[in-house]
């Protein structure tokens, strides 16, 4: 991380795929800040919103702790995450090597593919 | 050494302002279960402090950044600094619009509470007052 100011302060100056190289991996990371980030809040905002103590927990899922939403995004959201990734991969490969900031490639590279497996998802279940 | 500072305040408006955020507008639209009425007091209590919270960090970060990147005479965070007043503008935007769409203020709500209304179980008489029911 100590490097990474440094090759930021000429971005794309040179022709040189180092920086370039540089801006993508911190696009990337950048992306990826961006999905942890929202995952933690929306799961930090569930954990502080008490539940009903005696409610009906007879039907299956209708009763879930925080920590088991989570584990069950990651099993049953699995191929959209996968997703989501891959896109993030190509469009903030595409991104870095016009943006020089690897932060608004970044941040622009989650909108996009946020929006992008949003319209997958809404085609999807068109189609269906 | 200066160019980390600035860069961590600039990560820190733009991941910390949107988490303070949602964590926020989620406890706001949430439909919490609260037993008593001080509770219902302070789990909106809490939801005001985040949300005024994050409307604080919202404003003053990005002002903060783009004077000490014009202190430090960084063209680079500077330009980054800058754009992320507009960042601020579009974030004040959004929360307004959700502001409108509320029926109570976003700060200073208190969400409903389970507590059971007191119930008048017995009829004292008095000189002036109501009759009693069967008496």
């Amino acid at each position: 991380m100590c490097q990474a100011p440094e090759q930021w302060q000429v971005p794309g100056m040179d022709g040189v795929n180092a920086p370039r190289l540089a801006s993508f991996g911190l696009s990337l990371l950048v992306a990826l800040g961006w999905y942890v980030t929202v995952t933690a809040a929306v799961f930090v905002g569930r954990l502080g919103i008490p539940a009903e103590p005696d409610r009906n927990c007879s039907v299956l899922f209708s009763c879930l702790t925080p920590q088991d939403e989570i584990i069950l995004l990651l099993i049953f959201g699995a191929p959209i995450l996968a997703g989501l990734l891959f896109s993030t991969l190509l469009v903030a490969g595409l991104l870095a090597r016009w943006i020089s900031s690897p932060i608004v490639a970044g941040t622009l590279s989650a909108l996009v593919s946020v929006v992008m497996v949003a319209a997958a998802g809404i085609l999807w279940h068109g189609a269906r | 050494m200066k160019r980390v500072g600035l860069g961590v305040l600039l990560l820190a408006w733009l991941y910390g302002v949107p988490f303070l955020f949602i964590v926020g507008l989620m406890r706001r639209t949430s439909s919490p279960y609260l037993a008593t009425r001080a509770e219902a007091e302070a789990f909106g209590a809490t939801t005001g402090a985040i949300l005024t919270a994050a409307l604080i960090l919202n404003l003053t970060l990005p002002l903060v950044g783009v004077l000490l990147a014009s202190l430090a005479r960084d063209p680079y965070w500077m330009r980054h600094f800058v754009w992320s007043l507009a960042g601020m503008a579009v974030i004040w935007v959004l929360f307004s619009i959700a502001g409108n769409a509320a029926t109570a203020p976003m700060i200073g709500w208190t969400p409903a509470d389970q507590e059971p209304a007191p119930r008048i179980t017995q009829c004292i008489p008095r000189s002036g007052g109501h009759g009693c029911p069967g008496g």
